[in-house]
């Protein structure tokens, strides 16, 4: 006869058991698995480190299906996180503390890219931003991140970019590309993965095109701290946090191992990339040396990430609706 | 005995194709492209090709006139080597001041690799502009109109394809 009661034996082993996982670190006590971690990310390279950390199965813990979109421009990003469509997505930190301010539910959990901007040139004596007194050169991004602190960075070497400069407004930083490469500017701005398309596509030519100025280095001259651009990071929305907060550890954790991986072999993270954000794998690999893809905790990140804010949004501010987001938007 | 011009084009495409498959592999394997993505590397070869056809517009245009101007195969294998150093020593000249790299950080094997194909490329084209155009001469020079009121007869072959014995 199967007695109805648990024996004593069955209890203290119930007990033991039951004290142990409670003597687990969060994450790995996470019970019920997200059913789809949707995340979203640009064609670029921390996209990459979302990308590989799919393929290699690193969420598999955390979440029952996972995907990875590429969204193409900074609009669509915004259109999706106010809409509540995207929940998770890589963001530009500038965007993301704008809604923040604005009073949308949206945190900053890491910053997953110390910048990835540099100004290509084939001319020898470019190599600082004084040196661009009295160039072409082609300025892609008209508004956003990239051009804004590129002002900044001429601003505080004292260059005005209409009197001083030759600027010409490219459509897109392939366009720039072409303008460099036909020979009708000297030098473009340029974020990776488009730097490395330059680089190879003039080197085929035969021709001497190089990362002329690392903007991370120039701003780090400018501001007297670390050669770091925060420029995006993994942003998350109220809904999500309340949903599956106590997964976001391991979500990071994830995010953390799969930056290590991707550094140390960018040729397979390339490969896991390519389908999903629409890009060549041989491009994807070159660019991923040079887009100092980190995963730093928001919090930690976050003296760099208000350095940036401050001198890219003027006094003020206007760009991030006045003010610095205050410590709750930091994850 | 004469080409025709279907035969020719066919001739100068593989020609064409071979080069270009060249082309494509020494980018691939100069420019490290891996993981290989056949695409990618199509793409940048063909951008490489672009960059020098603009650079040096007028150079091109001038081999292709004397690809086409020469009467044998082996007349343009001969211009073949002969063009390479020509060009070599123009882009010595002339090509850093148009933002290309130096012959010594170029190396012997890259600017070979630079010019030996593009150049074969225009001498294929030159070649098969001058078949095009004996083929065009050879029709017009064979075509006959028939004497006004007369009308082919139904059992030969049409009026207008009289061929020369």
């Amino acid at each position: 006869m199967v007695s109805l009661y648990p024996s004593r034996r069955t209890v203290l082993a119930a007990a033991i058991g039951g004290t142990a996982l409670l003597a687990l670190p969060a994450p790995l006590r996470a019970q019920v698995k997200i059913p789809t971690l949707a995340l979203y990310g640009p064609p670029a390279g921390p996209s990459v480190t979302l990308a590989h950390a799919i393929a290699a199965g690193l969420f598999g813990g955390i979440a029952a299906a996972t995907s990875l979109t590429a969204w193409r421009n900074p609009d669509e990003l915004r259109a999706g996180l106010t809409s509540g469509a995207i929940q998770l997505s890589i963001a530009p930190v500038q965007a993301a503390a704008n809604l923040y301010n604005r009073g949308f539910p949206i945190r900053l959990a890491n910053v997953m890219t110390n910048g990835l901007l540099y100004i290509v040139s084939g001319i020898p004596g470019v190599a600082a931003i004084p040196d661009l007194r009295g160039r072409s050169v082609a300025v892609p991004f008209r508004g956003d991140t990239p051009e804004i602190l590129f002002t900044r960075l001429l601003a505080h070497h004292r260059l005005d970019p209409q009197a001083d400069l030759d600027i010409t407004y490219a459509g897109s930083p392939i366009e720039a590309m072409q303008l460099l490469l036909a020979g009708r500017v000297e030098a473009a701005l340029t974020a990776e993965p488009s730097t490395s398309a330059t680089v190879i596509a003039g080197a085929q030519a035969g021709k001497e095109i190089r990362r002329a100025i690392d903007l991370q280095t120039a701003w780090g001259e400018m501001t007297g701290a670390a050669p770091v651009l925060p420029q995006a990071g993994l942003a998350i929305m109220g809904p999500f946090l309340d949903a599956h907060g106590d997964a976001m550890p391991a979500v990071l954790s994830a995010i953390d191992t799969a930056t290590s991986q991707v550094l140390a072999d960018p040729a397979t993270a390339a490969v896991h990339a390519t389908e999903t954000l629409g890009m060549p794998a041989p491009l994807l690999a070159a660019s991923i040396p040079h887009s100092n893809l980190v995963a730093r905790p928001a919090n930690e990140a976050r003296a760099d990430v208000e350095r940036m804010l401050a001198a890219m949004s003027g006094p003020e501010m206007e760009a991030i609706n006045g003010k610095l987001p205050d410590k709750d938007f930091y994850l | 005995m004469t080409k025709s011009l279907g035969t020719a084009l066919a001739i100068h495409t593989l020609a064409v194709l071979g080069l270009f498959v060249a082309a494509v592999a020494l980018a691939t394997w100069n420019g490290a492209l891996w993981p290989l993505d056949l695409g990618f590397s199509i793409l940048v070869t063909l951008v490489g090709f672009g960059v020098l056809v603009l650079d040096w517009g007028p150079v091109w245009l001038g081999l292709v006139i004397a690809s086409a101007s020469l009467k044998t195969t082996y007349g343009r294998l001969l211009l073949w080597p002969l063009a390479t150093a020509a060009m070599i020593g123009l882009h010595a000249v002339a090509g850093p001041d148009r933002g290309f790299m130096k012959l010594d950080r170029l190396g012997a094997d890259g600017t070979l690799y630079l010019y030996a194909i593009p150049i074969a490329l225009a001498l294929v084209l030159g070649s098969l502009l001058r078949e095009a155009f004996q083929v065009i001469r050879r029709g017009s020079m064979t075509t006959t109109a028939p004497p006004p009121g007369v009308m082919p007869r139904a059992d030969t072959r049409p009026w207008h394809v009289h061929t020369r014995r």
